[in-house]
């Protein structure tokens, strides 16, 4: 119930502690941020985490929501950025009103995977990585321990609530209940049939929840310990070692060369 | 405050939602493919980006402070900073639960509820934003967090996680804060109630969300993206009309149905503090 955004999986992405992990995120957004203005620069780290995704196991559901999502940013930020640029560079083709340049063209490339990369990063993180080790390094880097739990749980409630209130969507649809009719005052009003079940609801799930964490002792020891702990190995320091090396060397390369 | 100012609050929120409507419609009108370019808001938050800066600097130091002291179980008073029982040293289970779930629930509803069509092409009302100045009101700083959290999770969920959601973050638990800290009336039945609401639940949060949220993303420009038009003249304008339009219409309804079922649930932030 908890699982949440999190992929029971064996793969190399599972097996690895969250904190090298945390740090690749981190690098891929330096890298990206670095390389922003020339999209050439910035596709090895687009690669890189698009094979990650593969990595980790990722499922097709996921896979196919930042493929869509991708899509519509690629789609934006060429419209914004080839637009800005149109008078700067090689002019490449011209698309009705759009003036496409060469310099345009690698502007807008970079800002879309400085736009991706850290999403795409950051998903690959959460999929594979336990709610619980998510607290664990959480902790570790010295978020309050009740903070990062109740951020994961939340985490893990998602897919339950998205079910309930799409259950309750459809109830109210069945009797009767048009959200797309009316003036903008009536369609908004006619959401109230949908969200006061659904607090109504979560009321009596906070009492359920709570009696869950009291009964297993929640918050009675000042330090909190873990059955299960990640632990740094070899491999972890591999992957922190040749994350370090290859997005920095790409950061070196867009800020300097 | 008296009577007549709380009416006029309410008349002012009201001609707020009014005129974004109509000035969007007229904007579209005019320039059907790009309405931002002749949306009177955009144009606003564009020419006042120089003083947008400075006010969204102090709006977002004070913010930020706010929301650090409040977790620290510290709050600003009149008399100087008191002591909260809603730090996170003395978070019960119960404040546990209420921050997962309306985390859980705020941000599953951003992502599950498709945005309502006013016009075609302005697409981007969202009728789960109506909850976060509740949550807070009824929940105090569990909900504030939990409406926090939850457009951390409809980022993630949507794709939109980046650099930019730090400010998303903080300036969500505004949204949410404001009215828990100055609405004194909760019951929605009152013309206090209202007017409290409608001023600081309506219209100080649209402005001081899309203030602190627009400032975060300019500032941060190198590391989020965003061109400057889009930032000041897309995204300050979609943040303050959707707050304002969306809070004015559902919140007061959702508030005097739910308000009496939470009281009796004994979930109301008031009833929790007495009771510890």
């Amino acid at each position: 119930m908890l699982a949440g955004l999190y992929r029971e999986g064996d793969t190399i992405f599972h097996r690895l502690d969250p904190r090298p992990k945390l740090a690749w995120t981190l690098l891929v957004l330096a890298a990206s941020m670095a390389t922003q203005f020339n999209g050439l620069k910035s596709l090895p780290v687009f690669i890189s985490v698009v094979l990650s995704l593969a990595l980790a196991g990722i499922g097709v559901k996921i896979a196919f929501l930042l493929i869509f999502n991708a899509s519509i940013f690629l789609l934006v930020t060429l419209l914004i950025w080839l637009g800005m640029y149109s008078g700067t560079g090689v002019i490449l083709a011209k698309l009705g009103w759009l003036t496409i340049t060469d310099v345009g063209l690698l502007v807008a490339l970079g800002k879309f995977f400085l736009i991706m990369n850290p999403v795409i990063a950051f998903v690959v993180f959460f999929a594979s990585t336990k709610p619980s080790h998510v607290i664990w390094a959480l902790q570790k880097m010295g978020v309050p321990y009740k903070l990062a739990f109740s951020f994961v749980v939340a985490l893990g409630l998602l897919p339950s609530i998205i079910k309930n209130a799409g259950d309750v969507i459809d109830v109210q649809k069945a009797r009767g209940l048009a959200l797309d009719r009316g003036n903008i005052f009536e369609r908004i009003r006619r959401y109230a049939p949908i969200l006061i079940p659904l607090i109504s609801r979560m009321m009596g799930d906070v009492w359920d929840l709570s009696m869950v964490l009291a009964s297993r002792g929640f918050g009675y020891a000042k330090k909190r310990t873990f059955v299960d702990t990640p632990s740094w190995s070899q491999l972890d320091t591999l992957f922190l070692f040749l994350s370090i090396v290859f997005y920095g060397g790409i950061a070196a390369w867009g800020l300097y060369l | 405050m008296s009577k007549a100012l709380y009416l006029l609050i309410v008349v002012i929120a009201f001609l707020t939602v009014a005129g974004v409507i109509w000035l969007f419609a007229q904007a579209l009108a005019v320039n059907p493919e790009n309405p931002w370019e002749a949306f009177p808001i955009s144009a606003f938050f564009l020419g006042a980006r120089d003083y947008m800066l400075v006010i969204g600097g102090i709006v977002w130091v004070v913010g930020t402070i706010i929301f650090v002291l409040e977790l620290l179980g510290y709050t600003i008073t009149t008399s100087g900073l008191k002591k909260t029982k809603f730090g996170i040293a003395n978070w019960s289970v119960v404040d546990i639960a209420l921050i997962a779930l309306s985390a859980a629930v705020y941000g599953g509803l951003l992502f599950a509820t498709a945005p309502i069509v006013l016009v075609p092409g302005f697409t981007w009302l969202r009728p789960a934003n109506s909850l976060a100045p509740l949550f807070g009101m009824f929940f105090g700083i569990p909900g504030c967090l939990g409406v926090a959290f939850g457009n951390l999770i409809a980022d993630i969920l949507g794709g939109f996680f980046g650099v930019g959601s730090l400010g998303g973050f903080i300036g969500n638990f505004l949204i949410a804060y404001l009215p828990y800290k100055f609405v004194r009336d909760h019951t929605f039945t009152t013309t206090r109630s209202i007017g409290e609401f409608y001023l600081w639940g309506v219209l100080a949060q649209a402005i001081v969300s899309a203030v602190y949220i627009c400032w975060w993303l300019d500032i941060m420009q190198a590391a989020v993206g965003l061109p400057i038009f889009v930032i000041w003249g897309i995204i300050a304008p979609i943040i303050f009309s959707n707050n304002v339009v969306v809070t004015a219409l559902l919140s007061p309804i959702l508030g005097r149905a739910l308000f009496p079922l939470i009281k009796a649930r004994g979930l109301y932030w008031k009833m929790r503090m007495s009771s510890q």
